[in-house]
């Protein structure tokens, strides 16, 4: 799996699939205020997540490339990332 | 929401995400005073539009970049595992310490890279002969360049340094981070410009899952943003693609100018 291609998908995937839910949310938003925001705020989990889910696919790829060192630092941000998300939310 | 204010935020995500598309920026340095000046969000408000629009810029950047073989996805992860730690420690200190150190020392950083851009060698790093560790096409030219990673040890702890500066005051980012892979590392600008892209959404990840957990993005104002950012990078990635490296250069000495211009004035209590 090339990592630049996997990479590449899953942050492509994830934007566009992200602004769809954001176009429509928009759209329900002015007929039904609940169905609207909710939508809206699915789009803006998915848009906040695809880096995330980037970084796990890359790690992944590192690893069928048999790239192991880099792999590695794929997981060291992976695991920085999570933990400073603790930290923000205990702190 | 009023037309005139979707307009107005439509517009915001496609002027920023346009010249952070082609500068390797997040954009923070213009949403975060339009949205709080005019469209009259409070700055906590701000930041978690901003952060939206970024992470939809640098999503739909990364993916053009990365799959287009210009951005250094390696060079990316590597570097973020500085930026993020200088983050969370940032978010830390930011309660007990002052900035306008940091203010200073990155006035500085910023003038000084921006003048070398200007006008030093308009030669970019990188050969188009030879083995090299990473290479980048180059779809101005049609040619891959070929190039080594120099002081990796000072471009991490730069970058330490960039994320912690980035946490505690919302500047920096992709400003810090393209001079720092291109004058101290050895890496293309276009390189550069791409793999900040690409990491701005990592960093802007960490900063937005807060707000998305304590349900405080003004959502409706976040969809525009994103929209616009979504469509202001489909034209900024394929412009950039077909500038020529000395043109980037140039103007990203205007933008390096700019924030530390914008730095100066937050110091100054005026923004």
């Amino acid at each position: 799996m090339d990592l630049n291609k996997a990479t590449g998908r899953v942050l492509r995937y994830g934007v566009y699939l992200a602004i769809a839910i954001l176009v429509l949310g928009a759209i329900v938003l002015q007929f039904a205020e609940s169905m609207g925001n909710t939508l809206l705020n699915t789009g803006v989990a998915f848009l906040v997540l695809t880096p995330f889910f980037s970084i796990v696919i890359s790690a992944f790829s590192l690893y069928t490339e048999g790239d192991y060192r880099w792999m590695r630092i794929a997981l060291v941000v992976l695991a920085i990332t999570t933990a400073g998300i603790i930290v923000a939310f205990f702190f | 929401m009023e037309p005139i204010v979707i307009i107005g935020l439509l517009l915001l995500g496609i002027g920023a995400s346009f010249l952070g598309t082609l500068f390797g920026i997040g954009g923070g340095i213009i949403y975060i005073p339009f949205l709080t000046i005019i469209f009259g969000l409070s700055p906590s408000e701000a930041a978690a539009v901003s952060l939206v629009g970024i992470l939809a810029t640098s999503a739909g950047a990364g993916a053009y970049y990365a799959e287009h073989g210009i951005s250094n996805v390696r060079l990316g992860l590597f570097l973020e595992i500085g930026t993020t730690i200088g983050a969370i420690v940032g978010a830390i200190l930011s309660a007990y310490v002052e900035d306008w150190f940091l203010s200073i020392f990155f006035i500085v950083f910023m003038l000084f890279n921006a003048a070398r851009m200007a006008f030093g060698h308009s030669k970019d790093c990188g050969d188009v002969d030879g083995e090299h560790e990473f290479t980048v096409y180059d779809p101005k030219t049609g040619r891959s360049l070929g190039y080594d990673l120099r002081n990796k040890g000072l471009g991490t702890a730069t970058c330490v340094v960039a994320g912690l500066y980035s946490s505690m005051t919302g500047v920096g980012g992709g400003v810090i981070k393209v001079p720092v892979m291109n004058s101290m590392m050895g890496v293309p600008m276009k390189a550069a410009t791409s793999t900040s892209s690409y990491m701005i959404g990592i960093t802007a990840f960490s900063g937005s899952v807060i707000y998305l957990i304590n349900g405080t993005i003004p959502l409706e104002c976040a969809a525009f943003v994103a929209i616009g950012s979504f469509l202001g990078m489909l034209v900024g990635t394929r412009v950039s693609a077909h500038l020529d490296t000395s043109s980037i250069k140039k103007y990203f000495s205007v933008v390096l100018v700019a924030s530390a211009t914008s730095v100066l004035l937050k110091l100054m209590g005026v923004l």
